[in-house]
């Protein structure tokens, strides 16, 4: 043991992050094995949730350690024709025949022993990409030609995805490239005029689906507009509605509401130390619904079995990556790693708060998962690469 | 430390990502602690409501018993199969995919094919159970799909109260198989049909009770319980009942249930041991049936020495067991038959129904004479075969059933002449006008027989409140001193008058008596002058305590004495002796071989109405029905059995009730021949 760390040590790996890592990991396959348990009585052993997640996370250390060993600066190399790769692959996706529809979105592609998100890796390519984009001198930074190529790069995945439909994965991009420019240096200026007129759109968009008429609305996805009601605790009946259309919309909104209010409930009766490993009612008897329990809503399952404490201690984690990340991209040699640092902070942190706010009612519901703890290959693999490429560039920091 | 290090850092950008980061994470913390540990009790609440359901398990009902405890309203099980639905899941799944059969289905597809498939399962299991059973049944869908939706996490029953045989058959065909089982769950009932059904009672299916405040919450779902409405059931519902307990099933999202847990047993109710005697009381049932099967009237046996009801009959009844299995059509129509009135008890005069009682009440008038002296039983009185005294009262005539001829004190009590009692209410001397005093004497007399007043009043007994355990009515007597009269059925109310103290002497007018306070009298004549509380109920028993100090005894009561003069009782028991056991009495049908009854007949006439009215005057048109009575004691030298019999529209009381009692004092003897045997006893719950 000693032996390893001492390895370790010597390859300069950060051993807080490691740990780090490795903590959520076991948090992740320990609660999907209780979110899941039932299948263990009808599934093979080696197809249940738990043992595909330890599969995931096998082969993306794996993945990771590559991306870990070989220099960002050769990475960055690859990331134009990564960028674009995606690009062909979002559009593939939404080819009908090529993507696979699920839940009603067609997001992915069936590789037979399991599905891939193309959006999830997407959003490591565009990472690469925009930072390798935004290296370059200080001032070409002030040009606004380089800021609007910049912007386009950003919107061009987000309209593939938003057009899943996945307005959640979609609008991750927004932060990542916002928090990325900021960094590297784009005038404040082109910014502040930037987030202005999003937050402009933002609200028009919630204004247009909470309050006006069905003739007037632009075209949000209509679960997209349920969602919005639901988390501003609106009726979903309109005022003028008859009183069998009001029940309908009663029943609709009580069934649209169900995920949400169930995962609450979940959280808050947790309590400060949890009901146990296996042992909440929540996810037992099945009002978690099973569906999203092991992904989307694995924080319910580990906040009532855990209670505050366990919530606090993934919190903790996170904000170890997190800060970790941050400290990697302040000490990092140049621009280049320093973007490739705050990109991949910005993503985690974009991903841990809008799933874990969700469950809080900070956040709209969303199909966001949790990094590493949400049971699905494609966001385990490219939660796992992007916090390699935060320890490649830790590592590389003093090879010139 | 690290984290400082980045909030220190010269890049302003990094600077502000940290602490945005920081904020970020923070409010999730405070929003966390929030749910977690702020509000935590609300959720766990909100958890507990929607996966736990709260059942009530009612107390199995105490027992009612007669005085040998003999069972007069028990508990036999009752055994139902029951499908549990959750234990069905899997043959749901199997079924579910062997409809689809691979074809792609639509949302709403999926779901009805679901259905469809629960409802098949369940439907061939309940057909196979039922046919293996011998009595092929097919499940309501209507029933089904009710039941899946509302109360899925309890069993359905699909067949209900199984006979022994298909009990039988059950264990060794059906025994083991999974999702189904037998539920046996205690039912009233009344092995004796409608014996004693006005004491008794009856049940009363309840779904919403009043008082719902037993437990904390209020219940999802609660199991059969019933209600007693009426006799004894109604009266002692709380304590027969005992407390019901609770259990709490747990319940998955889709309400199958995963696990239980009782909280609280059921408590089961305090039997109750009557005086009755279920032998006597049949008996006295078949006696007043012998008459005809629609007999309205009524049977009080009572010990005139401690008050104990050995029978309480009143009858045309009702089979009390109707209630709780259901009437069919034609009893329905014999529960609203207004003629019979089978609510009515008869015996104790509920709902107010109450009854002249004509030559009966001679008792009384002999009484009130003999102790107050204007009587001397040797005296003889001419009677012309009808009273009149054109003298005193020219306008006054009645007549007498008893032949002319002159009577003395027995002689008239045994031929129930009306003129020798009236004389000694009107004209005691045979001159002057004394009708005021015969007044003031009866309504005496009448008044220290407690006439008018309940028979039995609630009384404390350690501080318990004992309610009475009959509903009874009070029937009319004028108190002392009363100066008019009853409002009649004219609506009039006029002043007393020597025709009305004449007819008051021999039963009839201002006076009308339940059989029962007829019982406390004759026992007052038989014990020598003690008015009894009757005593319905001996014991009130808990059932955790068998035989300790919980068993809670009712002692008899004495309510007042009248003080009587031992020449008086000797005097009347020789009258009523010799008015059963001579050739000329009026209630020589009474009469017993080995055991002397005394006894008084009664035959009183009620105007009833028609239902028709006059076709010029328009007044209400009445016919004259006859209540005939007879009332007795025995063995006369020393009395342990008052019997008062009643019949309404009867011919007489000496023709009509005299061998209803006699019958009575048959079936009673053979009894006691059969008590000193020492017959098996049987004890049932």
């Amino acid at each position: 043991m000693e032996s390893v760390l001492v390895h370790l040590r010597k390859l300069r790996v950060d051993l807080l992050l490691l740990f780090s890592l490795l903590g959520l990991m076991v948090f992740g396959a320990t609660f999907i094995l209780s979110a899941a348990m039932d299948q263990y009585e009808i599934e093979p052993l080696l197809n249940t949730y738990f043992f595909r997640q330890l599969g995931f996370y096998a082969v993306g250390l794996t993945l990771g350690l590559f991306f870990t060993v070989v220099d960002y600066h050769r990475l960055a190399g690859w990331a134009r024709m990564a960028y674009w790769i995606t690009i062909i692959l979002l559009i593939l996706v939404l080819i009908p025949g090529i993507g696979v529809v699920r839940y009603g979105a067609q997001r992915w592609f069936d590789l037979g022993i399991t599905l891939i998100q193309p959006s999830e890796f997407a959003k490591l390519a565009f990472i690469f990409a925009l930072a390798d984009f935004l290296t370059r001198p200080n001032e070409e930074m002030l040009m606004p030609g380089v800021f609007l190529k910049a912007l386009g790069m950003t919107a061009l995945p987000f309209l593939l995805i938003l057009k899943e439909p996945d307005l959640g994965s979609s609008l991750v991009f927004f932060p990542i490239g916002t928090a990325m420019m900021f960094v590297a240096g784009v005038p404040l200026r082109f910014l502040g005029k930037f987030l202005g007129a999003s937050t402009v759109v933002v609200l028009f968009v919630i204004i247009n689906a909470l309050y006006f008429p069905a003739d007037w609305r632009i075209s949000l996805q209509e679960y997209q507009r349920q969602r919005l009601l639901v988390y501003f605790d609106k009726d979903f009946a309109p005022p003028n509605a008859t009183p069998v259309e009001r029940k309908a919309a009663r029943e609709l909104q009580r069934e649209r509401t169900h995920n949400i209010r169930q995962a609450e409930i979940s959280v808050g009766s947790g309590g400060l130390t949890g009901k146990g490993w296996g042992q909440g009612p929540q996810t037992r008897l099945g009002y978690l619904p099973r569906g999203v329990a092991h992904n989307d809503f694995i924080f319910s399952v580990i906040a009532e079995e855990t209670g505050f404490l366990g919530s606090i201690a993934v919190l903790a984690l996170y904000t170890i990556i997190l800060l970790k990340g941050m400290q990697i991209a302040a000490e990092a040699r140049d621009r280049l790693g320093k973007l490739l640092a705050v990109g991949v902070v910005a993503l985690i942190f974009c991903h841990v708060f809008v799933n874990i706010g969700m469950h809080l009612r900070v956040m709209p519901v969303t199909g966001i998962p949790l990094p590493l703890l949400s049971y699905g290959g494609s966001s385990v693999l490219s939660s796992l690469i992007a916090i390699a490429v935060l320890q490649n560039v830790q590592l590389h920091k003093k090879s010139y | 430390m690290f984290v400082f290090d980045q909030l220190r850092s010269k890049d302003l950008p990094i600077r502000l990502m940290v602490i945005f980061i920081l904020c970020c994470m923070l409010l999730l913390v405070g929003k966390l602690w929030n749910l977690q540990v702020a509000t935590a009790a609300d959720y766990r609440s909100q958890q507990v409501n929607q996966s736990v359901r709260a059942i009530r398990l009612p107390a199995t009902r105490g027992r009612i018993l007669d005085r040998n405890k003999q069972p007069l309203a028990v508990n036999r099980l009752r055994f139902d199969v029951h499908v549990y639905i959750d234990e069905l899941r899997p043959l749901f799944r199997e079924h579910y995919f062997r409809l689809k059969n691979g074809r792609k289905l639509g949302r709403t597809a999926q779901r009805k094919l679901g259905r469809e498939a629960r409802y098949q399962v369940v439907s061939n299991l309940t057909m196979q159970v039922s046919m293996r059973l011998g009595q092929p049944l097919v499940l309501d869908p209507e029933r089904f799909h009710r039941h899946y939706h509302q109360k899925l996490y309890m069993p359905l029953a699909v067949m209900q109260d199984l006979s022994p045989d298909q009990v039988a058959k059950f264990v060794e065909l059906i025994h083991g198989v999974p999702g189904i089982d037998l539920s046996v769950n205690p039912v009233r009932t009344y092995p004796n049909g409608d014996m004693a059904f006005h004491t008794l009672g009856y049940l009363r299916r309840e779904d919403k009770p009043a008082d719902d405040k037993e437990v904390p919450f209020s219940y999802r779902y609660r199991l059969p319980d019933y209600a007693g409405i009426d006799g004894l059931e109604g009266v002692f519902d709380r304590r027969l009942r005992g407390e019901a307990g609770a259990k709490t099933i747990r319940v998955n999202n889709i309400s199958y249930r995963t696990s239980e847990d009782v909280w609280a047993w059921p408590k089961s109710g305090q039997d109750i041991e009557l005086a009755i005697d279920r032998n006597i009381q049949l008996a006295a049932e078949e006696a007043l049936k012998s008459h005809g099967v629609e007999t309205r009237g009524a049977v009080v046996v009572m010990d005139p020495n401690n008050g104990d009801l050995l029978a309480l009959v009143s009858r045309p009844g009702f089979d009390s067991n109707k209630f709780i299995t259901g009437f069919s059509k034609d009893e329905i129509a014999q529960l609203s038959d207004s003629r019979l009135n089978r609510w009515l008890n008869r015996a104790a005069g509920s709902g107010g129904v109450a009854y002249p009682p004509g030559s009966i009440f001679k008792i009384i008038s002999s009484v009130a004479y003999l102790e107050e002296g204007i009587l001397d039983p040797a005296d003889k009185v001419y009677n012309r075969g009808f009273f009149r005294n054109e003298r005193l009262y020219p306008n006054y005539t009645l007549d007498d059933t008893a032949p002319p001829g002159d009577y003395d004190f027995v002689r008239a009590f045994k031929r129930s002449s009306n003129t020798y009692f009236i004389h000694y209410a009107l004209t005691p001397d045979d001159r002057t006008d004394q009708w005021q005093q015969g007044k003031r004497i009866l309504l005496d007399w009448g008044n220290r027989f407690r006439l008018g007043k309940k028979t039995i009043q609630p009384w404390a007994i350690a501080g318990d409140e004992l309610p009475s355990p009959i509903r009874e009515g009070e029937g009319y007597f004028p108190p002392r001193g009363n100066e008019f009269k009853k409002v009649d059925q004219f609506g009039k109310s006029s002043r007393w008058a020597a025709g009305d103290v004449a007819n008051l002497c021999i039963g009839q007018g201002e006076i009308i008596v339940t059989p029962l306070q007829m019982a406390v009298m004759t026992s007052a004549v038989a014990n020598g002058g003690k008015l009894m509380q009757p005593r319905l109920i001996l014991r009130v028993n808990s059932p955790h305590a068998l035989g300790q100090a919980q068993n809670r005894v009712i002692p008899s009561k004495v309510v007042a004495d009248l003080d009587l003069k031992p020449e008086t009782i000797s005097l009347l028991h020789k009258a009523m002796l010799a008015d059963v056991d001579d050739r000329d009495g009026s209630g020589r049908a009474a009469r017993v071989r080995g055991m002397s009854v005394g006894g008084k007949t009664g035959t009183a006439q009620k105007k009833v109405p028609t239902g028709k009215f006059h076709p010029r005057t328009g007044v209400r048109l009445y016919r004259t029905d006859h209540i005939t009575w007879f009332v007795s004691f025995a063995p006369v030298e020393s009395p342990r059995y008052a019997v008062v019999v009643m019949v309404e529209s009867g011919e007489s009381g000496g023709t009509t009730c005299a061998p209803i009692a006699g019958r009575i004092y048959r079936a009673i003897q053979e009894i006691e021949r059969n008590k000193g045997k020492g017959g098996p006893r049987l004890v049932t719950r």
